[in-house]
């Protein structure tokens, strides 16, 4: 972990992100700025691990989204855990809708390729059931 | 009354009765005087004994662990305790304390909900089309750091972007609090450190503030390094990858201790020791 400030977040986004949390007037030192982006660093790699086990204790390969909600519900960062949670729905409609459309204006270009602009649509079906599924499952009752 | 008369008809029964009560007229008086008496004494028993119905509490153990956290806060406020004037007598000065401390653990708690509601309400509105403020390659490379990562689904590193950023600004906000606690206006990295100290769900960083103290022996050559490129940058970074970045803003509530801030000597003070040691010097 300590190999360097490659294996860091940049601490210039670091830096600017903190200003924007805080009043005008506020300054803020230099190590102040490097304790955060240490911490930011570590705060990936500790959620990262977690999710990770999961994966492995449910022999699955690729950590995705849900894996990362889920460890933060584990180690308790309940905050996150709802705030990611909703992220994640979100982010996943951006991806259909962006899908959607470019299988609207690929089939729009050509109509002999419709047929394989169908099996597409197909597999846009399927991983929008995947996703309702897997929200399904992780649906639990928020806490606040 | 026909009854009691046919009770009086037995005098032989009732002789010694006569003669306790006194007199035949308290005879007649006593029978209802004793039935009234026993009814209402048994319903005042009844009535205060009944338990008033508890409303339903919801038994959950991060509920409870969440609330814990404002308690924590109190041993580290009351570690700085305002010295006690000649003038006012201790015990009405120790209650204005108390109930100054109380004040201020109620606005940073609010502080800490208005950020969250923030936070998801901003979810809520946000575009597809928004560039993250962190970079996806660089969070990618920190999760394949871990050897038991094999492959990362595109949404992690994006999922990971903003929980960041949420990380920082919780982060930012707690040490800001620290810092106003103090009556300064530049967050150090002590406040950072009492913040990872005093909250329980950032335990996992503990060992990086250990770590780091133990570094401060042997910074020469980083140190070294570290200084041009902000001598270069002139401590400005100017560098703009993220045009688009959501710059948020708070309604922070007017602080009481604000009004007794120091002198203007000693913010110049300060700001010379920044601009010379850097925030160096904690």
């Amino acid at each position: 972990m300590t190999n360097g400030q490659d294996n860091l977040l940049p601490i210039a986004n670091v830096g600017r992100i903190m200003k924007d949390g805080l009043p005008p007037q506020a300054k803020i030192s230099k190590r102040a700025k490097e304790t955060i982006q240490e911490c930011a660093t570590e705060f990936i790699s500790f959620v990262t691990g977690e999710a990770s086990e999961r994966c492995r204790r449910e022999r699955r390969k690729t950590v995705n989204g849900d894996d990362v909600c889920h460890a933060m519900r584990s180690l308790g960062l309940d905050h996150y855990a709802d705030a990611m949670h909703r992220y994640l729905q979100r982010y996943r409609e951006g991806e259909e809708l962006a899908a959607s459309l470019n299988s609207s204006s690929s089939a729009a270009a050509a109509a002999a390729a419709a047929g394989s602009r169908g099996g597409g649509a197909i597999q846009i079906d399927v991983r929008a059931e995947l996703s309702i599924f897997r929200s399904g499952n992780n649906q639990g009752r928020p806490n606040n | 009354m026909e009854s009691k008369s046919a009770y009086g008809g037995a005098i032989g029964v009732w002789t010694p009765m006569r003669e306790s009560w006194g007199s035949a007229s308290a005879v007649t008086s006593a029978r209802p005087f004793v039935t009234n008496n026993v009814i209402p004494a048994i319903w005042s028993r009844i009535a205060p004994s009944l338990p008033p119905s508890p409303l339903p509490r919801r038994p959950r153990s991060a509920l409870a662990h969440c609330r814990a956290s404002p308690a924590s806060v109190s041993p580290s406020a009351r570690a700085s305790p305002t010295p006690p004037s000649p003038r006012s007598p201790p015990h009405q000065h120790q209650q204005h304390a108390i109930q100054q401390v109380q004040q201020l653990q109620q606005q940073q708690k609010e502080q800490l909900q208005a950020f969250w509601a923030d936070q998801m309400a901003e979810v809520e509105q946000m575009t597809e089309f928004k560039l993250p403020n962190l970079p996806l390659a660089r969070i990618k490379k920190i999760m394949k750091a871990d050897e038991d990562v094999k492959m990362i689904a595109g949404e992690a590193p994006a999922l990971f972007a903003k929980a960041c950023e949420m990380f920082i600004l919780d982060m930012t906000l707690r040490s800001w609090q620290h810092t106003e606690e103090g009556r300064r206006r530049t967050l150090q990295r002590s406040d950072v450190e009492a913040v990872i100290k005093k909250t329980d769900i950032f335990d996992f960083l503990v060992d990086i503030i250990t770590d780091d103290k133990m570094k401060d022996d042997g910074m020469g050559s980083q140190a070294a390094s570290m200084v041009s490129p902000y001598t270069s940058g002139g401590m400005g970074f100017s560098f703009d990858l993220y045009p688009n970045q959501h710059h948020l803003a708070y309604m922070w509530p007017p602080q009481e201790q604000q009004e007794q801030w120091p002198p203007q000597e000693q913010q110049e003070q300060k700001q010379k020791q920044d601009s010379d040691g850097g925030g160096q010097d904690e």
